[in-house]
């Protein structure tokens, strides 16, 4: 059940408290009396109130100046006054110096139903400031109780990045031992084996080579995935040909990568970006036939404050009915003697597009070549800049 | 006597595989190896045993391991490059199979010359030795500072 109003009536004359109590008697109502200031006070001290009701002139301490004490002190400051007073015309001007809403007053003697409907606004007021606070006070417990949980999240979130960062350094150490010391039993003792032997031999380094690959792209995905994600402006022509230098199978013996010029600048965590690029690139070089030269053209479409960055290839192609599960983890749609690969990257390409606010695609049929798409908020609005006013903006960016 | 380079490293197949590489790169240098960070020190600062460098010579260069049981790689980077005048000419090629960008960075600022992953293949793992030892160990005007990555 709710809690009674509290309201204190203040009068010298216990008749006129008796009247108070008779025209306010209300079960929603507590009335609390005092037949001076001096009890006002003290009951003020002691509870809370919602209202109250004062009669002017009191012997000793009038109404007048009770009032200006409670509205001096801070906790009371707030709390309506109803003065009543039978001088109107000799109190006018000091009630007209309070000017605020929270003050009124009535004409001794009372009227019954206008105090009633005085009094009932402002208990309506006190219950409505008292809902205020308590949604007010819940969604201040709220905000409080989920920063403590985002935070404590925030934490094992770092955690569990350190330990799977330091379980896949120590699940690959062995796995560098056993692919080395196979190699090194093929290198330099080689010539005391059979054939099977060193067939064996290179099947242990080949399977350890894989298990490498897969924690390594694990933890990739897993860096995409969890990693603090700041996003800046980023030269996407610039990225794609840095990152065409780095890898051997994207090198001009061994592939043709033609990157459309005046590529806009897109808001992208570089990082990010670098792992995008290379599994689009990576793949479009790898998925074709053998002995077929890979091409990969890479051009731009602006679409709505967007930019669609298209890899298209030359390569084997991919069925329509795989397109949907080409995106998730550890889809590989081709035997490992064919094509090798952990069936991560383009599960990485998707993440780190999606946190970054982007999508995804791809437009394939077998024997056509596939289309792969990566769609990235632009960095700025203006579309028509040149590449060189363009690079001129990043760098004041930088 | 040739000249020394140390190994700092707890993986006992780590140390047989930078053996063999050296064996295999066929460089004129002794290779010795401690295999953790408080030895790495006591070696360095001529400890124990250590006092006795006709054994135990100051290497020219340390290819030093980050993850060791008591005192980290980078403890014993600290360690050496500040407050050990004696030793600033020394060469320390970070190698370990940390590729953290946050390690690599680390590293850098405590003061190594070089930050390497250690290669996955024996053969690149000798390519390796003879690169760094050719690039800061040849001639007199040996490259202070330049940055050198194997991939």
């Amino acid at each position: 059940m709710e809690s009674p109003i509290n309201i204190l009536i203040v009068d010298d004359e216990p008749k006129n408290l008796v009247v108070l109590e008779t025209v306010l008697d209300n079960p929603s109502y507590r009335l609390v009396r005092a037949e001076s200031a001096e009890q006002a006070l003290l009951a003020l001290v002691a509870e809370e109130f919602a209202l109250l009701i004062l009669d002017i002139r009191m012997p000793g301490m009038t109404g007048i100046e009770l009032a200006k004490l409670v509205k001096e002190r801070k906790k009371t400051a707030r709390v309506p006054i109803i003065f009543l007073t039978a001088y109107y015309s000799e109190d006018q001007h000091v009630l007209e110096g309070y000017g605020s809403g929270a003050v009124d007053y009535l004409h001794k003697p009372v009227n019954a139903a206008i105090l009633r409907s005085k009094v009932a606004v402002f208990a309506e007021l006190h219950l409505k400031n008292r809902e205020v606070e308590m949604v007010n006070h819940a969604l201040r417990t709220e905000v409080a109780e989920r920063r403590l949980a985002e935070e404590k999240l925030q934490k094992l979130v770092e955690e569990l990045e350190v330990f799977s960062y330091s379980l896949a350094h120590d699940l690959r150490a062995p796995l560098r031992s056993l692919r080395g010391f196979s190699d090194i039993l093929v290198e330099d003792h080689g010539a005391t084996l059979d054939g099977d032997a060193l067939v064996y031999l290179r099947r242990i380094s080949t399977s350890a080579q894989r298990m490498d690959d897969l924690i390594r792209d694990i933890l990739a995905y897993t860096k995409v995935a969890r990693a603090e994600f700041p996003l800046t402006s980023v030269d996407v022509g610039k990225l794609i040909q840095d990152v065409a230098a780095i890898y051997p199978s994207l090198q001009p013996d061994q592939a043709d990568i033609n990157v459309a010029p005046n590529l806009p600048a897109v808001l992208a965590n570089e990082a990010a970006l670098v792992q995008v690029f290379s599994n689009l690139l990576g793949n479009a070089v790898k998925f074709v036939s053998h002995g077929v030269r890979p091409r990969v053209n890479v051009r731009g479409e602006e679409v709505d404050g967007f930019l669609k960055l298209w890899f298209e290839d030359n390569g084997i192609g991919i069925p329509k009915e795989a397109h949907d599960r080409l995106f998730n983890l550890f889809t590989r749609l081709n035997r490992s003697e064919d094509y090798e690969g952990t069936g991560i990257g383009l599960a990485i390409v998707r993440k780190a597009a999606s946190r970054m606010g982007g999508t995804v695609g791809v437009d394939s049929e077998p024997g056509r070549g596939s289309r792969f798409w990566v769609m990235l908020k632009k960095a700025q609005q203006t579309s028509q800049l040149s590449g060189l006013a363009q690079k001129s903006v990043l760098d004041q960016s930088r | 006597m040739s000249d020394t380079i140390l190994l700092v490293e707890d993986r006992a197949d780590d140390v047989l595989f930078m053996k063999r590489a050296f064996t295999k790169a066929r460089v004129p240098y002794d290779l010795k190896v401690v295999n953790g960070g408080r030895q790495a020190i006591d070696y360095l600062s001529g400890e124990g045993i250590y006092s006795d460098r006709h054994s135990y010579p100051l290497p020219k260069l340390v290819f030093l391991d980050l993850s060791l049981p008591d005192v980290s790689g980078f403890e014993v980077l600290q360690w050496i490059r500040k407050g050990q005048p004696a030793l600033k000419d020394m060469v320390i090629v970070v190698l370990t199979s940390s590729d953290l960008t946050s390690d690599i960075q680390r590293a850098y600022d405590l003061g190594a010359n070089s930050f390497l992953s250690k290669p996955s293949e024996p053969a690149k793992l000798t390519d390796m030795v003879r690169e760094v030892i050719g690039h800061w160990l040849s001639g007199p005007d040996r490259q202070q500072g330049s940055v050198h990555r194997a991939s």
